[in-house]
């Protein structure tokens, strides 16, 4: 009998402790699950098949710019050139396939993601090796890149290209939306380097004090630079995919997707100042804030009343954020 | 310092790079000279007479196509042309119609980003004796401008509410759910709204609205509406996105969820290669649109700013422009008259 009661107790304190534990370090499912819920009684025709599908696929070029974006704000920096970087590889993958057919998609890719990663590189140099601040540095980006994506289409769309070039976008595999395996394989990857591997550590140690890291024997301005390519590489893969997706090479493609972004990080718990978060969650606040979109889609919400909540969401995630570093310190 | 200036003279090469990297897939007409204002006046010949065009944005097609035409226009009235883009952001077109003003232009015409924010300033322009043509929109208070050049935009989203009446009692008995993009902010677009809703209303009172979303005239904003739209009311058969931008994004949602063509309408106001390929294709989504060319326009308010400037023609003040319906039976004849490609 009392040994019943020892282990009841034992098992109650088990659960609270896993409670306390998970809803610190994995808030967002318990946020996600609760949205989950109230669409499915609220939004008519959300709990099917279809829509679940049609969420993922959203999310997926989102959640991609995300797993980029993650690495950066983790190393206490940020990327608001993510935007541009992927209309910039979008655009040239489209390029080239307009020039030489649908044949030439390998070499099309490969220019894609490694203008994406030489924009990564040039961000990384500026922030590490030139110390200007990574806000301004990448602002910069931002504007340069959309000016050179504007400049070498004179603004026109590119159209009328190959069947195949909507594969990339639109297609499926295994009955799964490519763009969404391709954001699992994304997010498998991130969660490696970032939780297993030594490289992924200085990421966050640089993220915390990188004075401490400097210290250490890290080298800061490699590993910066690493983490911008790395954004770069993954604003590069989104814009292949989102220019696919359109059916078309749009100039104007993916403007403020760098906020859509930096909000599924910074709702994923990444901290902003850096040194803290993980991948898995930010995948997590991708599928939210595609979620929250889709679901007020559904239910018809007045526009205006959209960008409320989702700017009262955005507030919240970052007030989460100071309130949790303060309790740390 | 030398590994900086190294750092940097590659960036300086990036850019350079990039900036020659012309695409073939472009057409070679517009002039897309992103001259500023400021830059723009140093180019000012001696002595020829001055006309400034303030673009909403030139982020289609469509207003691609009134620049290039605005610089011809002007070009062959032998006047300088000058050219700024606000980019839809009406703080940054106070600040280029001011610098158009500090410099003393003949005439400026321009397509207000809203009603009242360059009130003052076209106040200005008229007390030093610089005309002012609206093009599209035009101010709240009409007392400074001298001409406003337009689209009846309410008879264009009539026309349309009308053809998309017809396709449902053609086809659904008069009944059938219906969504709108558009951008709700945009005065344009409210007046497209109002003679839309009017037209379909008077022809198939049975239309519900499933949707009224803010496609933000952006074509991966309207897929994603669309595709969520579609999951909601998959029955959906008329939609109204308000600009071909928003609607190519429309046409591509239907696509990738496999809606026969002939099961639903796409209606909007549309110009260009796309418009055409999407009317006439093999997939003939676009049943209707409505062409407010922007070439005439340009034209015909660069000419009566030429026509005042040159010899002193007063302006006709309210100058309303037809508009053209294309539906995919005149689609090939009529966008292939004006050099585009049949698919």
């Amino acid at each position: 009998m009392a040994t019943t009661e020892i282990t009841k107790r034992g098992y109650k304190e088990n659960l609270k402790k896993f409670l306390a534990v998970s809803s610190q370090n994995y808030a967002i499912i318990y946020i996600l699950l609760g949205l989950f819920v109230l669409l499915s009684f609220t939004a008519q025709n959300f709990l099917t098949l279809n829509n679940m599908v049609n969420v993922f696929r959203q999310s997926a070029i989102y959640g991609i710019l995300a797993a980029g974006e993650f690495f950066v704000i983790i190393s206490g920096m940020i990327d608001l050139s993510i935007s541009s970087t992927a209309a910039l590889a979008g655009i040239l993958f489209a390029m080239i396939i307009k020039a030489g057919g649908i044949a030439m998609w390998p070499v099309a890719v490969l220019v894609g993601l490694l203008v994406g990663i030489l924009v990564g590189v040039i961000n990384g140099i500026l922030v590490s090796k030139l110390e200007i601040p990574p806000f301004i540095a990448t602002l910069g980006s931002y504007l340069y890149v959309r000016g050179i994506v504007y400049m070498s289409t004179n603004a026109y769309p590119i159209v009328s290209l190959d069947k195949g070039y909507n594969f990339f976008g639109r297609g499926f595999i295994w009955g799964i939306p490519f763009p969404v395996l391709v954001m699992a394989i994304v997010y498998i990857i991130a969660i490696i380097i970032s939780e297993k591997k030594k490289i992924g550590r200085f990421f966050y140690a640089i993220g915390g004090n990188e004075e401490a890291a400097y210290l250490s024997g890290i080298d800061c301005v490699k590993i910066k630079t690493l983490a911008y390519a790395i954004c770069g590489f993954m604003a590069s893969i989104a814009g292949i995919l989102l220019m696919s997706r359109l059916g078309s090479g749009q100039p104007n493609a993916a403007i403020g997707y760098e906020f859509d972004a930096i909000i599924a990080v910074v709702l994923g718990g990444v901290s902003f100042s850096g040194g803290k978060g993980k991948a898995l969650n930010v995948f997590f606040g991708t599928l939210f804030v595609a979620m929250l979109v889709n679901g007020m889609t559904i239910m018809n919400i007045n526009p205006f009343a959209q960008q409320i909540i989702e700017g009262v969401v955005f507030i919240i995630a970052i007030w989460n954020d100071v309130f949790r570093n303060k309790k740390t310190r | 310092m030398r590994k900086s200036l190294v750092v940097l003279s590659v960036l300086l090469v990036f850019g350079m790079l990039f900036s020659a990297c012309q695409t073939e897939a472009v057409p070679e007409e517009p002039a897309m000279e992103e001259a500023a204002p400021e830059e723009a006046m140093e180019e000012v010949e001696d002595g020829k007479k001055q006309v400034a065009l303030g673009m909403y944005f030139r982020r289609d097609e469509w207003w691609q196509d009134l620049e290039k035409t605005a610089k011809d226009t002007a070009e062959a009235n032998g006047l300088e042309f000058l050219v700024a883009d606000a980019d839809g952001d009406s703080a940054t077109q106070l600040q280029q119609i001011e610098t158009f003003v500090s410099q003393g232009v003949d005439a400026i015409v321009y397509a207000p980003v809203d009603v009242s924010a360059t009130t003052d300033i076209v106040a200005e322009a008229h007390e030093m004796g610089i005309k002012v043509v609206c093009i599209e929109l035009c101010l709240e208070d009409l007392t400074n401008v001298d001409a406003w050049v337009q689209f009846d935009q309410v008879k264009a989203g009539y026309d349309l509410g009308v053809m998309a009446g017809e396709f449902l009692n053609e086809n659904y008995g008069g009944e059938g759910k219906v969504a709108i993009l558009w951008e709700p902010g945009n005065l344009v677009h409210q007046m497209r709204y109002e003679g839309w809703k009017k037209g379909l209303l008077e022809t198939a009172p049975n239309a519900v609205y499933v949707a009224e979303q803010n496609g933000e005239s952006n074509r991966d904003v309207s897929m994603a509406i669309a595709e969520n739209v579609l999951t909601a009311n998959p029955d959906t058969v008329i939609w109204y996105p308000m600009v071909e931008e928003m609607a190519f994004g429309v046409i591509a949602a239907l696509d990738g969820a496999g809606v026969d063509p002939a099961s639903v309408a796409v209606y909007t106001e549309g110009w260009g290669q796309e418009t055409l390929d999407n009317m006439a294709g093999d997939k003939p989504y676009l049943k209707g649109a409505i062409i407010t060319p922007s070439t005439i326009l340009a034209e015909a308010s660069v000419q009566a700013v030429a026509d005042y400037l040159n010899e002193g023609k007063e302006f006709t003040f309210e100058m309303n422009l037809g508009t053209d319906v294309v539906t995919t039976e005149n689609a090939v004849e009529y966008f292939t008259a004006l050099g585009y490609t049949a698919p």
